[in-house]
Parts: C-alpha cells; structure tokens; sequence
C-alpha cells in the first residue's frame, strides 16, 4: 500500500484483535446529583458528562485505530526516521507526557496517517468494515409486495433496546466480532477456523451481509403471516 | 481679502497667500494577517500548520478530560481548591504543550538584552520544563521566550482557537 509516497506492507487482521485495548484515561460516569428527597440519582443529563463521553469514544477510536496501525503495518522503511525534520516531531511528540507512543508508531499516526481519506483506506484493506458488508447487502435484490425488504415496513418489529456499541475509525464501522460469531457458528464454521483460516475479507463480509438479508427476509415472512393471523382473527371475530 | 496702498489710493485686492504647505508622510507599517498581539503586548506570527492536527486533537481532548474528570471517572464538581489546582496545572502544560511546537514565532525578535535567560534559568519551579530546551538551538531559545515571556494565560483562548483552525 502506498501512502503520501511511504510504500507500506501491510497484513490483514481479525476485528476482535482490535477489540481489547487498554485506556490509560478512566471512562466517564455520571455524576451523582442529590434529589430534594434526599435519594442520590446519577445524572446523564449532565454536560460536562456528556461531552466527556464523546471525547472518550474519539480517543478510543484513536487508541483502536493505533492498534490497527501496529498490527497490520508489518514493516515500512526505517530510514525514515532518520529525516531531520521527523527527528525533531519525533523529540518533542517524546517529551509530551501526553502523547505516549513508540517511535515506529508515532511515525505512522502523525506523519502518514495525518488525514482520515488515508486512515480510512486503511482500515477498510485490513479489517471487516459495515461498509464492505453493505456492498454485499445491497447486492442481493429481494422484495416484499414490490417494495425492497430493507425498506419496506416491519409492523410487528420489537425493539428490544439491546444493542453492541459500535466501534467508529474515521468514518467507519467496525464489523462487530459478536456478528462474526453468530455467522460463524450458524454455518457451521468453527470459531477458530474463521480467525485463523484463509478467509478473504470479502468472503467475511459476504457471509455476514446473506446471513442479515435471510434475518430481515425471515422477519418480513413471520410479519406477514402475523398479520395474516389478525386478519383472520378480526374476520371470525365480527 | 486684504488692503493694498496702491498710489495713495487704496483699494481691495485679493491676496493670495501662498502657503507652502509640508506634507508630513507617516509610513504605515504593513502588518501581516497573521500577526497576533498577546495580551502582554508581543507581536507573535501565528505559523499555521506548525503543530499536526491528529496532536492537537489528542492534547486537548486529554487536557479536557485530564481537567474534568475524578479518578473514578466521574466529573469533578470543580469547586474544591485541590480540583482548581489540578485544573489550572493542567491548563499550563496545555499551553506549554502547544507553544512548544513552535505555532508563534516572535514578530520583532528576541530581545537584545539577554537577561531574560539568566532570569528564567533561574527560576527554580520552571527547571522541569527547561530541561528540555536546548540553548545552543536558536529555535528553541525564541520558544521558550514565547512560553515564559510572551503568551500568558489570559490568551489561552486565542490559543486554542489558532491550533482548532
């Protein structure tokens, strides 16, 4: 891969690689606010709350995108470094309690990867993004009564509320590895076979977008056999 | 008008004076748009692009947090002294963080006169920070003016609104 004139080899990873990293600032929590009853409520209205918790999912982001950069760059030339023009980024980026990186890595996030276009084209070559699984979602054309299944309405949908957080880089989604799994084990791939084996990341991805068009078809059939069902109900009913 | 004896017999005319007037020409100095006067009065140029954004983004996103979050993560209430304390210590290593890319540089030059070292070497709180500046870098010498003499708290805000542009 070639990056503002830096050939760069790269590797290709498994999302849930990315997954475990380690914050070296604690997450927010809501502040305790004191109710006129005396009870203590925790208080997400809170703004300094709030926008603390934005700026933790930004320097996640940075710390997985990090991650990636260590990951999957495998190796880049290191007469780089050597410029004397990075020399001196690189003495005051080491001085900077703030800014804790090793060279090789500081390198690549602040004089390569400066723009999200670059970190972005990255990401997308060496991890499965919801951006490739959308090409393949997309792919498929199945309608109900006419209308495309992804747009036409669910009536008896439930939302549950239950939902993984996702994990954004630039501008993009990171496949969630629990997504992965539940592929995996219901086609009957081993866990450890969809990590480890030579799987492209477009056969990931492909897999994943069926196994959501089947979902969504399936939820379309049980919605128009429930409402075939009431209809039938109100009919002996009347 | 004016009255001329010409032959005994006067009469009016009109006198022009000819006044020969000195244009005084003030050059006016032509300052650049990027000029920034400090609230203590330095002129600074203000170089764009000195500091990477991605470090910007990660230094302040850090100081905020670092300013407005307890160690059990919950925001700090920001009336205790020590919270204070914390806060504006935090605030300064932004600053010096920052300037010490070297996003000013001074308009007029360093002063001639060079005590201003010998004062600052002196001083026994700033030794941390001056260890690394190294003397014998001209570069480095007009940074630690500008940390120590030339930008103060009060232009934090200008600050950050310089490196966010």
């Amino acid at each position: 891969m070639i990056i503002k004139n830096y050939e760069l080899e790269t590797r290709i990873i498994s999302n849930i690689d990315i997954y475990n990293v380690e914050m070296d600032i604690p997450e927010p929590k809501a502040p305790f606010f004191e109710l006129d009853d005396g009870r203590v409520i925790e208080n997400y209205h809170d703004p300094v709350y709030n926008h603390c918790v934005m700026l933790y999912s930004q320097l996640k982001s940075s710390v997985i995108f990090e991650r990636i950069l260590e990951t999957t760059i495998s190796s880049y030339d290191m007469s780089y470094l050597d410029r004397n023009e990075w020399k001196r980024k690189w003495k005051l980026i080491k001085e900077n309690h703030r800014l804790n990186h090793n060279e090789k890595t500081a390198f690549l996030l602040y004089e390569i990867f400066t723009d999200d276009t670059d970190k972005e084209k990255l990401v997308d070559s060496v991890i499965l993004t919801e951006n490739r699984v959308q090409k393949f979602f997309n792919s498929v054309s199945v309608v109900r009564q006419g209308v495309d299944v992804r747009e036409a309405h669910v009536k008896n949908a439930i939302n549950t509320g239950v939902e993984s957080i996702p994990v954004i880089v630039g501008r993009l989604q990171i496949v969630s590895p629990l997504d992965e799994y539940k592929v995996a084990s219901e086609s009957g791939i081993s866990w450890n076979h969809w990590l480890k084996d030579d799987m492209t990341l477009d056969d990931k991805a492909s897999a994943i977008a069926l196994y959501r068009l089947d979902k969504l078809v399936h939820l379309h059939q049980e919605d128009a056999a429930q409402i075939e069902s009431e209809r039938k109900q109100k009919k002996s009913g009347a | 008008m004016a009255v001329k004896k010409v032959d005994n017999v006067e009469e009016e005319v009109e006198v022009t004076t000819k006044a020969t007037k000195e244009v005084e020409v003030t050059k006016v100095e032509e300052l650049p748009d990027n000029l920034f006067v400090s609230k203590n009065g330095t002129r600074l140029l203000f170089n764009k692009g000195a500091v990477p954004p991605n470090i910007v983004q990660e230094i302040t996103t850090k100081a905020f947090m670092e300013a407005n979050l307890g160690q059990d993560g919950r925001p700090n209430s920001g009336t205790s002294t020590n919270e204070q304390i914390v806060t504006a210590h935090v605030f300064l290593t932004f600053m010096k963080d920052i300037l010490r890319w070297g996003i000013f540089s001074l308009y007029d030059g360093l002063p001639t006169n060079q005590r201003w070292i010998k004062n600052l070497r002196g001083t026994e709180s700033f030794e941390s920070s001056l260890k690394l500046i190294d003397w014998n870098d001209p570069l480095d010498v007009e940074v630690a003016y500008i940390m120590f003499f030339a930008v103060t708290v009060d232009d934090l805000d200008k600050v950050i609104e310089f490196v966010n542009d």
